[in-house]
């Protein structure tokens, strides 16, 4: 247990001490809050909706920062020192997944801090609107999909094993497409002719779209999670467990 | 301090290349084991096997008689550079020896202490991006020490290290020698397996060819030479083989045999001298002729 937590901190300060991640959370957070200022009710409104636009890039960040964790060694190339201090690759990989689990809350409730900071210098009229049940199911629920969000991610990158590639089809290629449908619905209709796209999507997208299980149904919603997460985790374990770092 | 490092009937095969065939032997605790052989021998690959990268298909790597992965301190029996340039380049000197140190479950105290063995403490803030090959050649040196190990395994260390740097690493393994630890080195630096080595193994197309010492790689050949035209007949008879170069003979016994011999039969020398094979004409003489790109 002692030489978990070891490894958990050791993983956790691997994906945040250098300049990629950090650059990447000023950028996630310095955008939110220009969206903020330009989202109706961002600026003006209460803490809740203040929240909701600070956070837009949360789980864009979250997915980052999970393909890092899980990516940085193999194309650094640092595998090679990190498994022969470690030659257990599965406490490693069992340590990652912590790592996700512990940044993604971080990240979470940092988000959260900084907005109240802000929301305070900015509406000090509306403090009280910080403290309720509202925020806390919604952060309740932020909590939730990010997680997702970042499960995918993971799941993603430790199949990949490469930052590009894994950035693309996990973090980028959804959150695009999302911003695509938002402004141009008529194109679900072209890319998704048979209506297939429910059993295909990445769950990061459905979260993202803001879909839920029972709109697109338990049958799709079991095919995407098997095809996004189950499956990748699974076979990235086995390739992370085999794979030969160079 | 010292563990035991062996290899028992190690093989290798990637796709239909044999790589590795039935490799064996140990190092000991004080002793500086010279790993040598041709490019694409295997060397590299012995040494990824020891340190749990690589799983052989037949055989196993043993530190202390158990399997590396099988230690609940792995870094702390066992010290490894593979290759200097495998760290993070975006981290600086002292966060990749804290960020060792804290995996190893030593202090940060214990990383200073490394950066400062291998003199890096005046780059500690230096990125690894940033550093010349030879200082992360100490780097990768300081990091296999974290754990204070009973063995190095060393690829090609000095490489990339200015002259002063090669005399450095020479004390260094000298000294952690000296102190009971094992080494296990993969060089083609014979001057410096000259200097510093034990024990010699040599690797040629995946298997062992030599496991030896220095001192019976110099004394393998005596040189004698005698007015006494009897000395060919006792040679013949002790049955050694010999050759004759001009007045005298290159014979494949000790110095110390060859001197009793003359001894009993009243021969006067006039010379007796080890003249055994230099390394290079060693490994030329116990490796395969070329590599014929068998080895990844």
């Amino acid at each position: 247990m002692r030489m978990l937590l070891r490894l958990i901190t050791v993983e956790v300060r691997r994906a945040l001490d250098t300049r990629a991640p950090r650059w990447a959370f000023v950028i996630t957070i310095g955008v939110g809050i220009s969206l903020s200022l330009v989202v109706p009710g961002g600026a003006s409104g209460s803490f809740e909706s203040f929240v909701a636009a600070v956070s837009l890039g949360l789980p864009l960040l979250v997915g980052m920062l999970a393909v890092m964790v899980f990516t940085t060694d193999w194309d650094t190339r640092a595998a090679l020192v990190t498994f022969v201090l470690t030659p257990r690759r599965s406490r490693v990989i069992v340590a990652r997944y912590f790592a996700v689990l512990a940044l993604t809350v971080g990240t979470l409730l940092t988000i959260h801090v900084i907005a109240a900071l802000l929301f305070i210098a900015v509406h000090n009229e509306a403090v009280n609107t910080i403290f309720t049940i509202g925020v806390a199911a919604q952060m309740a629920s932020m909590l939730g999909t990010t997680v997702a969000s970042a499960l995918t991610a993971t799941a993603v990158a430790s199949l990949v094993l490469r930052t590009a590639p894994a950035l693309v089809i996990a973090v980028f290629a959804p959150f695009v497409l999302t911003i695509a449908l938002a402004f141009t619905p008529e194109l679900l209709v072209w890319i998704n002719p048979y209506g297939f796209a429910g059993w295909l999507a990445s769950p990061t997208l459905r979260w993202m779209t803001g879909s839920s299980d029972s709109t697109v149904g338990v049958g799709p919603a079991l095919a995407s999670f098997l095809l996004w997460t189950a499956a990748p985790l699974v076979l990235g374990w086995v390739r992370q467990l085999r794979t030969e770092p160079r | 301090m010292g563990v035991v490092l062996a290899l028992h009937g190690v093989s290798k095969t990637y796709g239909r290349v044999q790589v590795l065939t039935d490799v064996t032997f140990t190092c000991r605790p004080g002793t500086i084991t010279a790993f040598c052989g041709p490019n694409g021998a295997g060397k590299s690959t012995v040494l990824r096997v020891l340190a749990g990268l690589t799983s052989p298909d037949a055989g196993e790597a043993l530190i202390d008689g158990q399997r590396l992965s099988s230690l609940a301190e792995p870094a702390r029996s066992l010290g490894v550079v593979l290759d200097a340039s495998a760290f993070h380049p975006g981290r600086t000197v002292r966060e990749t020896l804290r960020l060792g140190a804290m995996t190893t479950g030593v202090s940060a105290g214990r990383a200073a202490a490394c950066a400062e063995l291998v003199g890096l403490e005046a780059v500690q803030r230096r990125r690894v991006g940033q550093l010349s090959l030879g200082m992360r050649q100490r780097l990768g040196i300081a990091h296999a020490l974290l754990g204070d190990p009973g063995a190095l395994v060393l690829d090609e260390p000095s490489n990339g290290l200015d002259p002063s740097g090669i005399v450095w690493l020479d004390e260094l393994l000298r000294s952690f020698a000296s102190r009971g630890g094992t080494v296990l080195v993969s060089t083609h630096q014979l001057a410096a397996v000259e200097r510093t080595a034990d024990r010699l193994v040599a690797i040629s197309r995946g298997e062992v060819v030599a496991d030896t010492t220095l001192a019976a790689v110099r004394t393998a050949r005596t040189r004698v030479a005698s007015d006494d035209t009897r000395l060919e007949d006792v040679l013949r008879r002790a049955g050694c083989q010999f050759r004759r170069t001009g007045s005298s003979f290159s014979v494949e016994m000790k110095p110390s045999t060859i001197g009793r011999l003359a001894c009993e039969q009243g021969i006067a020398l006039t010379e007796l001298r080890a003249d055994g094979l230099g390394l290079e004409e060693f490994l030329a003489a116990v490796s395969a002729p070329e590599y014929d790109g068998a080895v990844r």
